[in-house]
């Protein structure tokens, strides 16, 4: 197609971050008027390529065109100023404003004088609002609306500036059904007027519904672009995670022996978390598969106590878990391991042994005073075992390899005895050594009796490691394999959702 | 053209911005009606032309600390810069009265836009930068002038006879802080810097991905603060006959007080004149009230102060945490 | 560690230059005066860096200063075990006030130790009618004037109160829950860290320190003065914890560094004063200090 008859199109770009390609020589093209989804799971470069079309990074290599023009964007206001756009998760407005003021803030309308023209401005408000026909009552403050109606202003906003291109990136993943409904008419609606919108979602079935065509990615290219009629949740799911031939690994695994379970009965924490029912035994492994966004991480958080559970049960071993709260479930001997171990796991400024004792140190206390041999014991005993890599254990944790920082943070876990091990993506951003040593350690936590639940995308190490294997798709838990008949293309096809046969 | 069902229902009631508001005015209401019961002159003209006369110079100073907060920040100098501009007025007197009215003014702002760049530039917490700000022109204040009470000399009768003057019947101060207040009013209200002063105060982030000169914002909403500080150094001067070097310790925490008690929130991006004044006055009222009652230990006032600013500030988190 | 001696470092010089430069400066008597005169910043500034190490502020413990003082005098002919108990029970109110709001409503530090700051200087003015007292106690004098061991008795309990909250940070449990919930407040809670009651008492042995800073100084002075005392010292003890490597944004305690912090303040104040500079362009230089250090520490963290 030729370029000039194209709204957007990018071509070879490249984006390098200290030695780790994000994105190798990705096209993406957007027809004016055009709905495109573009998917991939975390790591693939989406979020790099938004913030190259944006203005936030200027691309390695590469050129974007924009009706026919080159264009080069250093900053994010130029890329607004040239209209391109983008509404995120996290809705980027001010709560304590008016919607109407959001949607003019920068550029309000001036009277003669020069003073600010609040008839104008709501007019002007008005007027685009009705463009897309929307209903929102624009004299309420941003912050009082509901996320549907706040992620609208957003919208409005967005396109107040004279859009060419609006991105939207995960705009559903909040939102109840009705809610999506809404927004994918508000989409069409969008599109009909002109508007590029690149869509991007986790959600395939929104995919076949508003799309023309669909760019899949992954570990920083792009993988296919196809017209959305052409297009399976299966070849979607297969390009998105890559093909998955895996077998189960020979050799049986000893059955989970009797004891305890942990067991989850629709459990949900709105908006992302719908209903999850399954049960981890003890001396059992159960892998959590699905996309991004399918409410993996939710699922755990809530189990832990890290989140407010709105309903459901959790029982640990007999005895119900529900209201918790994390220092209870600790107590209890369910621990957790978060996915993001910079935000939400290692104390950057304290030592491998302060961050490995962090939990369990009122056990290795004399009336407060902390017992540096028992300390000091304890953690020599860990970093044997776990095969932690350090100078010593005073170096700071922040100058550890992700691999060992992982470990240091499942030690402290493994510090509290716990019964159950929930793991949110540990193998995340870890060199492939530790790796394997972390899923060895998984394996004789699980044959001593511990019970394992570890989420992943990575289909290849949650089948190798999983007795059994439990997919969540939107908020739900959809099916279970055992470990005989979990094969790489039956977990996908759970996780596509429809047996893979056709759009929705 | 469809026509897509609203995505939420009006909610009927009273608006938390109305109760905020309207809570103030009450609250000055009770004032005054205990004060009467108390004490059959409180609101006899004498007396309230009084407090407000008196209180001309917290208006001023609470009206620039009112910019400040909505827009996110606070400015703990505002104090020493009117002790330094109450001596410079005095200073100036001798040389023209006019003067002696804009240079405070002027300086003030200078001063302002130091806060402000230190702030905006070096990226240093405001409540430390205007911390270090009143440490630094409490020094220079003291070195230049000395610790004492700086009297007027020259000119003095014309310079005391405008802090004394009345318009109408009503001290001249009052009008000089209905003109800054409108003045006030109308930036943050009608123009588009007043509108960025909100935002940036509401959520600073967003409002630099939506594109506004977030920087420029925080610089100037302390040049205000300080130019209408300056102003009410000028304006005490006029009204005490000399410039006090060890004044205004303790006048930024009333002015944060009366800020917050007229429901500007302390957590920035919400907030007006009309309710600082408000806020001005209601503390004017009361502790004119405990200088009037012969009874009440007069020391029992800066207690107030204290738990008065203490409520409102734990007031404020709760309903926070309560919308959220 | 690597930022501690590079304070010993900058402390040496500026002992270095003053003996070289400053009349006076290099006599026993003087080392001697300094050390006294360092005292009540060193005991408000151990509490401070306590509570900014969870990532908040305490900007009324000069106020619980006064009070303490006007309390103090009140509780004179008791003896002088009442009495600094009192100072401490005075601090120890204030701060678990400050300290329970804070970690109740989830209010600002800098906000409600505002309003602290005013009501209990208020407090104090209210019981002492707002006058200074002055009195004559020999037990007062001890702790004020006095020495053990030819070592003034304050700077000597300002020594041992430094180094045993240095070992409350270093050695006890309270002291890693500080600096992990000041660290990252979300990993901590994650870890099911204790954060009100670590919070609440972080200020109430702010609040302590701080009521002994007052005892101590109404001994020094031989009178209690609710106006006065600890007028701004708030300033000095965040610009002791700052330069000495406690970051503003919580998540380290440096209390052997505020130490070092608090010396190098007095010194340069110190040789301004005895190079006949006036005291009060002193405070001019001391507030572009804590600029810089304060700049100083986000240019690392970044």
């Amino acid at each position: 197609m030729a370029m000039n008859q194209l709204r957007l199109a990018a071509r070879g770009i490249t984006k390098r971050f200290r030695g780790v390609t994000a994105l190798d020589s990705v096209d993406f093209e957007l027809l004016p008027g055009e709905v495109h989804g573009l998917v991939g799971e975390n790591g693939a470069g989406k979020s790099t390529l938004i913030k190259v079309l944006t203005g936030v990074h200027l691309p390695d290599g590469g050129t974007i065109t924009l009706d026919g023009r080159k264009v080069a964007f250093d900053a994010p206001h130029r890329a607004q100023a040239a209209g391109i756009a983008c509404i995120y998760q996290e809705i980027n407005l001010i709560p304590t404003l008016t919607a109407a003021e959001n949607i003019c803030i920068g550029s309000e309308p001036l009277t003669r004088m020069g003073a600010v023209n609040w008839r104008a401005l709501q007019d002007r408000a008005e007027a685009i609002m009705q463009r897309f026909g929307l209903l929102i009552d624009l004299r309420r403050t941003v912050g009082s609306l509901g996320l549907a109606a706040q992620q609208q202003v957003a919208i409005l906003r967005a396109l107040s500036q004279g859009g060419r291109v609006l991105i939207m990136d995960e705009p559903t993943s909040a939102l109840s059904d009705r809610e999506v409904d809404q927004l994918l008419e508000i989409t069409r609606q969008i599109s009909a007027s002109g508007v590029s919108v690149a869509y991007i979602t986790h959600r395939l079935g929104e995919l076949f519904r508003v799309t023309q065509r669909v760019t899949v990615m992954r570990d920083g290219r792009r993988i296919l672009t196809e017209d959305t009629a052409n297009l399976t949740h299966g070849r979607l799911v297969e390009a998105m995670l890559g093909r998955q031939d895996a077998r189960v690994q020979s050799g049986t695994r000893p059955t989970p022996r009797a004891g305890g379970a942990l067991t989850v009965e629709n459990l949900s924490c709105p908006p992302r978390l719908r209903a999850a029912t399954f049960a981890v035994r003890a001396g059992e492994v159960v892998g959590l598969a699905g996309l991004q966004g399918s409410g993996r991480s939710e699922t755990m958080r809530t189990i832990f106590g890290a989140d407010t559970a709105r309903g459901g049960h959790v029982s640990v071993d007999g005895t119900d878990a529900l209201p918790t709260t994390p220092a209870t479930s600790l107590r209890r001997g369910v621990a957790f391991l978060p996915e993001d171990r910079k935000a939400q796991g290692i104390v950057p400024g304290l030592s491998l042994r302060e961050n490995l004792t962090l939990i369990v140190l009122p056990a290795l206390t004399r009336l407060g005073v902390v017992m540096r041999g028992r300390e000091r014991a304890i953690v020599d005993q860990f970093i044997a075992s776990l095969g932690i890599r350090a100078a010593s254990s005073e170096v700071p944790i922040r100058d550890l390899s992700g691999g060992n920082q992982q470990k240091v943070l499942i030690a402290r876990l493994l510090c509290t005895a716990p019964h159950y091990l929930l793991l949110d993506d540990p193998m995340r951003g870890i060199d492939i050594g530790a790796k394997a040593e972390i899923e060895r350690l998984i394996l004789e936590l699980s044959e001593a009796g511990m019970g394992v639940l570890i989420a992943s995308s990575e289909l290849e190490e949650v089948l190798s490691l999983s007795d059994r294997v439990v997919v969540m798709r939107e908020g739900r838990t959809e099916a279970a394999f055992d470990r005989a008949d979990a094969s790489g293309a039956a977990v996908m096809q759970a996780i596509a959702g429809d047996g893979g046969t056709g759009p929705r | 053209m469809n026509v897509i069902p609203p995505a939420t229902v009006t909610r009927a009631g009273l608006s938390p911005d109305t109760i905020r508001r309207s809570a103030v005015a009450v609250a000055l209401l009770i004032v005054l009606a205990i004060g009467t019961a108390r004490s059959p002159d409180f609101l006899a003209v004498e007396n309230v032309m009084n407090v407000l006369r008196q209180n001309a110079v917290l208006a001023l100073i609470a009206l620039g600390m009112t910019v400040v907060i909505i827009g996110g920040g606070i400015d703990l100098s505002v104090g020493s810069v009117l002790a330094l501009t109450s001596v410079v007025a005095v200073k100036l007197v001798a040389v023209s009265i006019p003067l002696a009215l804009i240079v405070p003014v002027a300086l003030g702002a200078v001063i302002g836009l130091g806060n402000g760049l230190i702030v905006a530039r070096l990226k240093i917490a405001p409540f430390i930068a205007t911390l270090a700000t009143l440490l630094a022109l409490r020094g220079l204040t003291i070195a230049a002038f000395g610790e004492e009470t700086v009297p007027l000399t020259d000119g003095r009768a014309a310079f005391m006879a405008f802090g004394r003057a009345t318009v109408a019947g009503i001290p001249v101060q009052v009008p000089i802080v209905i003109v800054a207040a409108l003045a006030v009013a109308f930036v943050l209200g009608f123009t588009r810097f007043g509108r960025a002063v909100h935002a940036v105060g509401g959520n600073e982030h967003s409002a630099r991905l939506l594109g506004l000169r977030v920087d420029r914002v925080k610089v100037m909403i302390y040049v205000i603060s300080g130019a209408l500080a300056g102003g009410a150094g000028a304006l005490f001067a006029a009204r005490i006959g000399a410039g006090i070097t060890n004044y205004g310790l303790g006048l930024e925490l009333d002015a944060i007080t009366a800020v917050a008690l007229g429901g500007t929130l302390l957590t920035g991006g919400v907030g007006g004149v009309g309710g600082t004044l408000l806020g001005v006055l209601l503390i004017g009222f009361l502790f004119n009230l405990f200088n009037l009652d012969a009874t009440l230990d007069p020391f029992l006032q800066k207690v107030v102060r204290g738990l008065l600013l203490t409520l409102v500030v734990v007031l404020q988190g709760v309903v926070a945490r309560k919308r959220t | 560690m690597g930022r501690r001696h590079g304070l010993l470092v900058v402390l040496a010089l500026i002992i270095l230059l003053n003996v070289l430069f400053t009349p006076n400066f290099a006599t026993l008597r003087n080392a001697e005066i300094t050390l006294i005169q360092v005292v009540f910043v060193v005991l408000v500034g151990t509490g401070m860096t306590l509570v900014i190490a969870l990532g908040g502020i305490d900007l009324s413990v000069g106020a619980v200063m006064g009070l303490a003082s006007v309390i103090t005098f009140q509780l004179l002919p008791y003896g002088p075990v009442v009495v600094i108990g009192a100072g401490l029970l005075t601090g120890l109110a204030v701060g678990l006030s400050n300290g329970i709001l804070i970690a109740s409503f989830g209010v600002q530090p800098l906000l409600v130790t505002l309003g602290s700051l005013i009501w209990v200087r208020g407090l104090a003015q209210v019981l002492s009618g707002g006058r200074k007292e002055y009195f004559q106690d020999p037990a007062m004098a001890f702790i004020g004037l006095g020495r053990v061991f030819g070592i003034p008795v304050q700077v000597l309990v300002a020594a041992v109160v430094a180094l045993l909250v240095a070992m409350l940070v270093a050695r006890t449990v309270f002291g890693r829950w500080l600096v992990a919930i000041g660290g990252n407040p979300n990993a901590a809670r994650l870890a099911g860290l204790p954060f009100m009651a670590t919070t609440v008492t972080a200020y109430a042995l702010c609040g302590m320190l701080a009521g002994l800073a007052g005892v101590f100084i109404t001994a020094r002075v031989g009178s209690s003065d609710p106006t006065n005392f600890g007028v701004l010292i708030e300033l000095d003890a965040i610009a002791a914890a700052v330069v000495g490597g406690t970051a503003l944004a919580g998540g380290r305690a440096n209390v052997l560094g505020t130490v070092i912090g608090a010396l190098m303040l007095q010194l340069v104040t110190a040789a301004m004063i005895m190079n006949n500079v006036s005291f009060h362009y002193a405070l001019i230089v001391k507030a572009v200090i804590i600029l810089w250090a304060v700049r100083m520490q986000q240019a690392e963290r970044s």
